[in-house]
């Protein structure tokens, strides 16, 4: 397994872990204790494991000796990003249009949303570029890598 | 000129002319004739000068016969949209981040918010994809055939 593929596996797990972990608290939280909704999503602090995100560079270090990033890496890396970001603004307009089409155009929302928005775009992106980085170099590890 | 730098060049003019003529509009509405921003900012239907870009590819049609996208124009395109994509974010960061600092979290904004962020996020997204692509190239011809 080269660096780029650990590194997409970590993130997959951070993120994963961090979204989960959320959405159980979430849920605890607000069915079997009852509380508001309010209250419950408190249990998003979870995402705070995002942060182990920034640890990449310190746990997967490059090596000295050898040469780990290659033209097939930079097209991998380069095809992640696009296919990432391409998903997250087809999301990221359905998060602006179903508000304005449900509240309609004079209605307002608070403006918590917009950092869900920010935040939640980006835990779709690392969480997608991640899948295809797996995708393009395989999910399991290869003796000639 | 290749037909990528073609396509790129009518792209950047027209949201440029969109954009600075809605800006005109928008400040001669609010500062010169005093009008309230409800009504001023109907100057920002010069925005829709900015559609003219999608024409690019019907103007610019590819040539038939000729090979007219290889490895390296794709390598420029490639390059272009994450160029794109990063800055289109960050104008969406700022735009969901400000309100929240400025106004507070318990504030209320309007609704019709969330559809003008993302399109100020295409336009820049198109406008960068553009600017990324002669940058690339070059913003002169360099006798390029196709």
């Amino acid at each position: 397994m080269n660096r780029q593929q650990k590194i997409a596996w970590f993130n997959l797990i951070v993120v994963s872990l961090a979204l989960g972990l959320s959405v159980i608290a979430f849920s605890i939280g607000y069915f079997i204790f009852g509380v508001s909704v309010h209250q419950a999503s408190a249990g998003f602090g979870f995402m705070g494991i995002m942060g182990f995100y920034g640890l990449n560079p310190v746990l997967f270090r490059k090596g000295k000796s050898k040469v780990q990033f290659d033209e097939r890496d930079t097209a991998i890396q380069r095809k992640s990003v696009i296919i990432a970001y391409s998903i997250f603004w087809v999301l990221f307009v359905a998060a602006a249009m179903i508000p304005w089409f449900i509240i309609g155009p004079n209605g307002t929302i608070t403006t918590n949303y917009l950092p869900w928005m920010v935040f939640g775009g980006m835990c779709v992106v690392m969480l997608l570029q991640s899948i295809v980085t797996l995708n393009e170099y395989g999910w399991k590890g290869k003796n000639n890598e | 000129m290749n037909r990528m730098q073609k396509m790129a060049w009518w792209m950047a003019i027209w949201i440029s002319a969109g954009v600075i003529l809605a800006a005109i509009a928008v400040a001669v509405l609010l500062f010169v004739i005093g009008m309230p921003w409800s009504i001023a900012r109907a100057g920002l239907a010069f925005l829709g000068i900015a559609g003219f870009g999608g024409f690019a590819s019907l103007i610019f049609k590819k040539d038939p016969g000729k090979v007219t996208c290889d490895e390296r124009d794709r390598l420029i395109n490639n390059r272009a949209a994450i160029a794109a994509f990063a800055s289109a974010y960050l104008v969406t960061g700022l735009a969901c981040m400000l309100p929240f600092f400025v106004l507070g979290p318990a504030a209320t904004i309007s609704v019709v918010w969330l559809p003008e962020i993302f399109m100020a996020a295409g336009l820049t997204a198109f406008f960068v994809h553009s600017v990324a692509i002669l940058v690339q190239y070059g913003w002169r011809p360099k006798g390029e055939q196709l």
